[in-house]
């Protein structure tokens, strides 16, 4: 017998063609003699689903499969007349990778009888022939083993690449700028206000269970043209599919307070966890239902999470525990009594209530192989998702301080629930259409809804009542109270707080392999709408001075004539009421509609050992006009002559993204690779960036706030602006007209332009020996168009602090609302605007050992470096105030970005060994590691310092004096019994400022200057986190029945020592309060407190430590235990 | 490569990644929760007035967060001058105005059992001439607070003199730890203190108080007088010499020795250091930070003297050639004046 000469080169790739749902397969068919073979029939065969893709061999040998689905395993079959047909076997294909297959045939007169099968070891995805730009992938095996907790967000495995970090951010971009896509379709949190980047940020939940995940992909720098719409990264999922096999598992996972879940000892502290209890029931099931052709999975999930709503009791509840606040039984119960027999509304309970959070989920999908040229794949995700919240505190509307505390108590039925809710459907056509050009067609409409809903009840004012007591005769009324007492009726801030959008995109690849070339041709079209409406006070806010003077104004209402008419005799102390202004009263509905449509093409040329890809993407966006002129503001001369038209939206706008990647691989042996390239890459903003100027214009909303004498009739209205449970009466008949004052405005420059960065990446890939695979990546990023906000009516400084003695003579502020305004008339004038000062860079270093014999791992250490100017967060005014200036916050300077992650280190590693036959089992075990710097913080003043209105506390970055008794320190004071006692006099505060500077390693080489935004930066933090499993199976009748029991814990380290996986915090970022504002008096020298520091008891003293350790459930273990069943495979 | 091998190796990088971060043993060390200072006094049946007496005068610090001292008598004390819990409740409900100003004389003892910070007993005592007082939280002349001198001649620690004197007190149990402060509790009501209190409680003071609690027949004649007026409403200002200064003026070639040591010479001399007034001093380094101050004494012909501003230092108007007497103590307030302590006896013309 003579052997079979079959030869195989194979290396797996991530492709600079790096596609977001797709792998590739492409190499050359070659005789033993090196000829080139065209025309050899190649045959790729998905081995699960027997899907099959050809293709033929060109006239240099080479073919090329573009679009062939994730996984595998591969069976490649190569047949060519007067040869021996060739196979290889085993080959996965990781999601985005390019697949290389080069085959030697043997010919048929020289190869007798069998052909060998060869199977090959899958390659390491990180090293690669095709790769260029930065990219990470994470199979299913990560995906399994990573260690997760309670709804199992995709962050649980992205958070694994080394350049994010802890908020999710990538490249020091805002994690709102990376894009996520499910099967080529966006998949964000769009309008931008939930804590995470993803669909179902805004209840703590995920839109998709991560047991649907196949595949996962992070593309910090894809230099393929065809991957848009982020600055951060690109992360790409795709979902599982069905195949010929019948498969599918049930699993159970719960976490809870209890002391088998979570840990109680962070550092030297015991702390109490509050008490939860969450529980996931979830089901995945894959099948064909035509074998080879039509295949189905779907997925379901609930997560069920309970906790008490509050721990608060009335004083004389049977219920009490430490949390005892000052209302009795009688008194909560007598007015919920009473509101419910009068107005027929129901508070719901007011203590021992739970707090739910739920999120519903399940997917659905379809793959059908048409025919051998067309795939179609249809998929479909439906979420629900919810959670309780509790009434608002704040203090805007109504008194405020309204449950949780030693002084008052509300209502179950006074809390909101806020929804996310998505509903996506994603269609994609893959074609081949000739031996030389094929098509994928990718269709999806997504919709979003963040609506928030009620836990019972129904809409009612919301009644904030203090406790004041009647007056002893012969004075009447009401003594006052600085204390809130009860509340009912609605939160203030949730009737009309609406928020809805949707999305509908198209995408059509076109790709044409000629020689040495493969050009591609795309379009994108995107469609975007959101509703949004922000509507706080329009259910009527009053607050009541007793809870007497409540009934008596309630019971008065309920008795006149018209019953429900407002009350005229018996007055809240204030009443708040905010209408539309719109013609007809109309909803206040912010809309926002943007159309962008993307045209792009590229070119991938390979010589030998060298591949290049270059290629353009132009964009267009425009917004359609759903802007309303405020005829007031168009009059309005704003800062610099600026003037501004509520009514323009931003114009249309055109952006490219020029780019080009290379990979060489040096000495043709795949052992050293140099790959990069350089390239724009434009993101999509949060659209309620946008959203902001439309809501905040002046003409949607008026508000009514009348205090005192003005609620009485006649004072302002003769109807006046007594009780009553329908506000709307105020206005009857209708004489609803716009606000003519404290417009707080938001404007967008009608040239401001999408996010965009300009990237460039070098890295060098290097096979080492032992399975290892090294890497070093260098990225620089920056910065084209970022967001900038400035105010448009913050008046100029009228003059300076006295730095005679100090050396602070930072610009002054007028310190009063007229003063600080330009037009008096608006409270603020915030514009999005950009500017293109930030940059980023990074350097990486990455080993990897590949799969083998059930051991996997990777460790990569980044350091990095991130400036802007500003990092926004959601509201035009929010992120406005939130900046960190020295001469006022049109000045910001390049500082340290609030991404800014100078060292990252993470590890993955799993070890998995399998036993047994017919029956056995199989014991895993995974470990997480990430240690990072981040999360920097910026030393200020509590209070404002230099006047610049309303808006400016805590926004004056620290002037280090040389010596502390420079400054002017005021005593602390503190009231006991009625004295006001010294605590600390000055020389004690300048003393202990002296010895906080001289041990903080930042400010003491500040002495004399001002601080810089973000220049301290939290100490190096460690996790590790675990994961074990353990399998039992049994056959029966060639059928899998596999039981899995597994363990989850996040932070094991402080299992094995208390001292480990405790996180710490800036004691006092907020160093100096201003105790005294500068101003003529003073002589313009401010006076300053010291800040305090809290040891673990409570007890203050004088900041003198940087950091403190923390002590929450952050920083003990937490555990979630799972039981899987899972048959077939 | 054997897998064994590879994952010993990995796990041993982890247990060396892992120990190089482990933090020192202190972090290993639980800190115990601690109870409010309000409910560690609830806790004890013996302490019952007090609770009361602290929510009948609404000082409600204790029960939230902060840091505080509280000295804290307990029933039995509290008996000794007459207060019960069935005392304070009758006071609480009662509107005569008698009733009210004796609470709000209650509150005031009170406050004079709180320091604002939480302090240690080992800081409270005196490691030189220059500590020992401490303010509380009771209000002595307008805008100040009065002092407390606490010292450990012996065994005991004693607070204001200790419970041997009228008005002081002993500490029974030092340094109970609070999750908001330090409990020290004492053996008596501490009571406000007059300028004699506090002088007699400082042993540094010994020979002033010999000197001015002289009587008919006494070592420095009848100084009852001057006493009067130190025991007097005030408010004054008291100049007080230390024992090393008296022992200079009086033995040896000092200035107070032989035929001019007269009782009326001793009066003369003791007026000379009270000044008819409630004078604090800016700061422990300046009498005055801007201006000099020339102080108009009760010795008669109303003799001044002269401390020049930035300083603590006294000359003598007219100036005579000796070297200027330092203030070492400032601002020991008592209800009805401020002493400071000096370490050279002032010369009046006598």
């Amino acid at each position: 017998m003579k052997k079979v000469f079959l030869l195989l080169l194979l290396f797996l790739s991530s492709l600079g063609f790096s596609q977001v749902t797709k792998s590739s397969i492409s190499g050359t068919v070659k005789s033993s003699k090196g000829e080139s073979l065209p025309g050899a029939t190649v045959e790729v065969k998905h081995e699960p689903t027997g899907t099959k893709y050809f293709a033929s061999a060109d006239f240099t040998g080479g073919y090329s499969i573009p679009s062939i689905r994730p996984g595998g395993p591969y069976l490649v079959t190569v047949t060519f007349m007067g040869f021996k047909t060739g196979n290889v076997t085993d080959i996965n294909a990781n999601l985005g990778s390019n697949v290389t297959v080069n085959v030697v045939l043997q010919d048929e007169l020289t190869a007798l009888q069998e052909v060998s099968v060869v199977a090959v070891k899958q390659s390491n995805n990180a090293f690669s022939k095709g790769r260029t730009g930065a990219s990470q992938q994470f199979t299913n095996r990560e995906i399994t083993a990573v260690p997760i907790s309670g709804s199992r967000s995709i962050s649980s495995i992205t958070k694994y690449n080394s350049s994010s970090n802890n908020s999710g951010s990538f490249g020091g971009q805002d994690p709102r700028l990376n894009n996520f896509t499910i099967d080529g379709s966006s998949f964000n949190d769009g309008f931008g206000l939930g804590q995470t980047a993803q669909a179902g940020g805004r209840s703590g939940s995920t839109a998709i269970s991560l047991d649907a995940i196949e595949q996962v992909q992070i593309n910090i720098a894809p230099f393929d043209v065809r991957q848009s719409g982020f600055t951060g990264t690109g992360i790409n999922a795709v979902t599982r599919s069905g195949t010929n096999n019948y498969e599918g598992s049930v699993y159970y996972s719960t976490r809870s307070n209890k002391k088998e879940f979570i840990g109680t000892k962070a550092g030297k502290t015991v702390i109490e966890n509050s008490k939860f209890d969450e529980q996931i029931k979830g089901a995945r099931f894959g099948l064909p239902i035509i074998k080879n052709k039509l295949f189905f999975f779907g997925n379901f999930e609930l997560l069920d999470n309970v906790r008490p709503a509050t721990n608060w009791t009335t004083s004389d509840s049977p219920n009490k525990g430490t949390q005892i606040s000052a209302p009795t039984t009688a008194q909560m119960q007598g007015l919920s009594d009473f509101l419910l027999a009068k107005y027929g509304y129901s508070t719901g309970p007011f203590e021992g209530y739970d707090a739910v959070r739920g999120s519903k989920k399940f997917l659905a999908r379809i793959d059908w192989n048409i025919n051998d040229n067309n795939k179609l794949t249809a998929r479909y995700i439906h979420h629900d998702s919810f959670d309780d919240v509790g009434i608002s505190g704040s203090s805007t509307l109504g008194f405020g301080n309204r449950s949780g505390n030693q002084f008052s108590l509300s209502y179950k039925n006074s809390g909101y629930v806020i929804n996310d809710n998505s509903r996506s459907i994603a269609l994609e056509l893959d074609s081949k259409l000739s031996e030389k050009w094929s098509n994928s067609f990718i269709g999806g409409y997504d919709i979003q809804n963040e609506d928030r809903g009620l836990q019972g009840g129904g809409f009612f004012p919301t009644i904030d009542i203090k406790n004041g007591a009647a007056n002893a005769l012969p004075l009447t009324g009401y003594t006052t109270s600085t204390n809130s007492f009860i509340s009912a009726g609605l939160d203030p801030f949730t009737q009309g707080n609406l928020l809805d959008y949707t999305t509908f995109h198209i995408t059509d690849n076109l790709t044409k392999r000629a020689g040495n070339h493969t050009y591609l041709f795309g379009i994108n079209y995107e469609r975007y709408k959101s509703n949004n409406s922000f509507f706080p006070g329009s259910n009527g806010v009053y607050v009541f001075n007793s809870l007497d003077e409540f009934y008596n104004a309630a019971n008065e209402s309920l008795n006149s004539p018209t019953s429900g008419y407002p009350s005229q005799v018996n007055l809240p102390i204030r009443t708040q009421y905010r209408y539309s202004a719109l013609p007809g009263g109309k909803e206040p509905l912010q809309i926002l509609k943007s159309n962008k449509i993307d045209l792009y093409a590229q070119d991938e040329v390979k010589l030998n050992d060298f591949r290049l890809t270059f290629g353009i993407r132009a964009t267009r966006i425009s917004f359609a006009n759903t802007a309303i002129e405020n005829t007031t503001v168009t009059n309005l001369t704003f800062a610099n002559g600026e003037k501004f038209n509520t009514g323009k939206m931003l114009d249309a706008q055109y952006l490219f993204e020029p780019r080009i990647g290379f990979n060489l691989n040096l000495n043709g042996e795949s052992k050293t690779q140099v790959r990069g390239g350089t390239g724009i890459f434009t993101g999509r903003p949060p659209m309620v960036y946008l959203s902001n100027a439309i809501g905040n214009n002046g003409v949607l909303t008026g508000l009514v706030d009348v205090s005192g004498v003005n609620v009485a009739p006649g004072a302002i209205t003769p109807v006046g602006y007594g009780f009553t449970p329908n506000p709307a009466q105020y206005f009857t008949p209708a004489t609803v007209s716009a606000p003519t004052s404290n417009f707080d405005l938001a404007f967008t420059d009608t040239n401001f332009k999408f996010p965009q960065v300009w990237k460039t990446t070098v890295a060098l890939d290097q096979k080492l020996p032992f399975g290892f695979v090294g890497s070093i990546e260098g990225i620089y990023g920056k910065n084209i168009n970022e967001v900038y906000y400035y105010n448009a009516n913050l008046a100029a400084p009228v003059g300076t602090l006295n730095g005679s003695v100090s050396g602070d003579n930072r610009p002054l502020y007028a310190n009063t609302d007229n003063g600080t305004r330009v037009n008096n008339i608006a409270s603020a004038g915030i514009v999005l605007s950009n500017s293109n000062k930030g940059y980023f860079y990074s350097t990486s270093f990455k080993l990897d050992y590949t799969y083998n014999k059930g051991l996997w791992g990777s460790i990569s250490y980044t350091r990095s470096d991130a400036q802007d100017l500003m990092s926004p967060g959601s509201t035009a005014a929010g992120t406005y105030n939130g900046l960190r200036s020295v001469n006022g916050n049109n000045d910001v300077q390049l500082s340290n970005s609030n991404n800014y992650t100078p060292h990252r280190l993470v590890g993955l590693i799993g070890y998995k060994i399998n036993y047994g036959r017919k029956a056995g089992g199989s014991t895993s075990i995974s470990l997480g590691y990430i240690g990072e710097q981040s999360s920097p913080f910026s030393y200020t003043y509590g209070g404002n310092l230099n006047g610049d209105g309303a808006s400016g506390a805590g926004n004056d970055l620290l002037y280090v004096p040389n010596k502390a008794s420079d400054l002017l320190f005021t005593p602390i004071t503190q009231n006991i019994g009625g004295s006001l006692v010294t605590l600390y006099t000055a020389a004690q505060q300048a003393e202990a400022f002296d010895k906080y500077i001289d041990q903080d390693s930042y400010l003491s080489t500040k002495r004399g200057q001002y601080v810089e935004r973000n220049s301290n930066v939290l100490p190096m933090y460690h996790k590790v986190d675990l994961t074990l499993t353990q399998d039992f199976y049994i056959t029966v009748k060639g059928k899998k029945n596999n039981f899995q029991f597994r363990a989850d814990i996040l932070n094991f380290g402080n299992i094995l020592n208390r001292a480990w996986g405790v996180n710490q915090r800036a004691t006092a970022p907020s160093i100096l309060n201003v105790s005294q504002a500068p101003n003529a008096t003073n002589n313009y020298i401010p006076g300053y407190t010291l800040n305090f520091q809290f040891d673990e008891q409570g007890k203050r003293f004088l900041a003198k430590d940087t950091y403190v350790k923390n002590a929450s459930a952050n920083d003990v273990w937490q555990a979630q235990f799972s039981l899987r069943y899972t048959f077939g495979n | 490569m054997n897998i064994k091998n590879q994952l010993v190796k990995i796990m041993f990088a982890l247990i060396v990644a892992f120990t190089a971060f482990s933090c020192s043993d202190d972090d290993k060390q639980e800190i115990a929760k601690l109870s409010t200072i309000n409910d560690l006094l609830k806790a004890d049946a013996n302490y019952s007035v007090l609770v009361k007496a602290l929510q009948v005068s609404n000082i409600t610090n204790f029960s939230a967060g902060g840091s505080y001292t509280l000295f804290a008598p307990d029933n039995a004390a509290f008996a000794t001058i007459g207060i019960t819990e069935a005392s304070l409740t009758t006071l609480s409900a009662s509107t005569l105005s008698a009733d009210i100003a004796t609470l709000a004389a209650y509150k005031r003892i009170l406050q004079n059992h709180i320091i604002g910070v939480g302090t240690n007993m080992s800081d409270l005592l005196p490691s030189s001439t220059t500590t020992g007082y401490t303010s509380t939280s009771a209000a002595a002349v307008t805008g100040t607070f009065l002092s407390m001198y606490v010292n450990k001649p012996a065994t005991n620690i004693l607070i204001n003199g200790g419970n041997a004197v009228s008005g002081g007190a002993n500490v029974v149990r030092q340094d109970v730890d609070a999750s908001n402060g330090i409990i020290h509790y004492v053996d008596r009501v501490i009571q406000l203190p007059k300028i004699v209190n506090l002088v007699a409680a400082n042993p540094e003071l010994s020979t002033l108080t010999t000197i001015v609690t002289s009587g008919v027949g006494g070592a420095f004649g009848d100084q009852t007088a001057v006493l009067a007026v130190l025991n007097g409403a005030g408010p004054i200002t008291v100049f007080a010499p230390l024992n090393s200064a008296f022992d200079k003026a009086t033995t040896g070639s000092g200035f107070y020795t032989g035929t001019s040591v007269t009782p009326s010479n001793t009066s003369k001399l003791l007026q000379y250091h009270v000044v008819n007034t409630n004078i604090r001093a800016a700061s422990a380094s300046a009498w005055n930070n801007t201006t000099d101050a020339t102080l108009t004494t009760l010795a008669p012909t109303a003799q001044k003297f002269f401390i020049p501003k930035t300083t603590l230092k006294i000359t003598e108007l007219p100036v005579i050639a000796v070297p200027a007497s330092n203030i070492k103590v400032v601002n020991i307030q008592a209800t009805n004046g401020v002493i400071h302590t000096i370490d050279r006896v002032l010369q009046p013309v006598l």
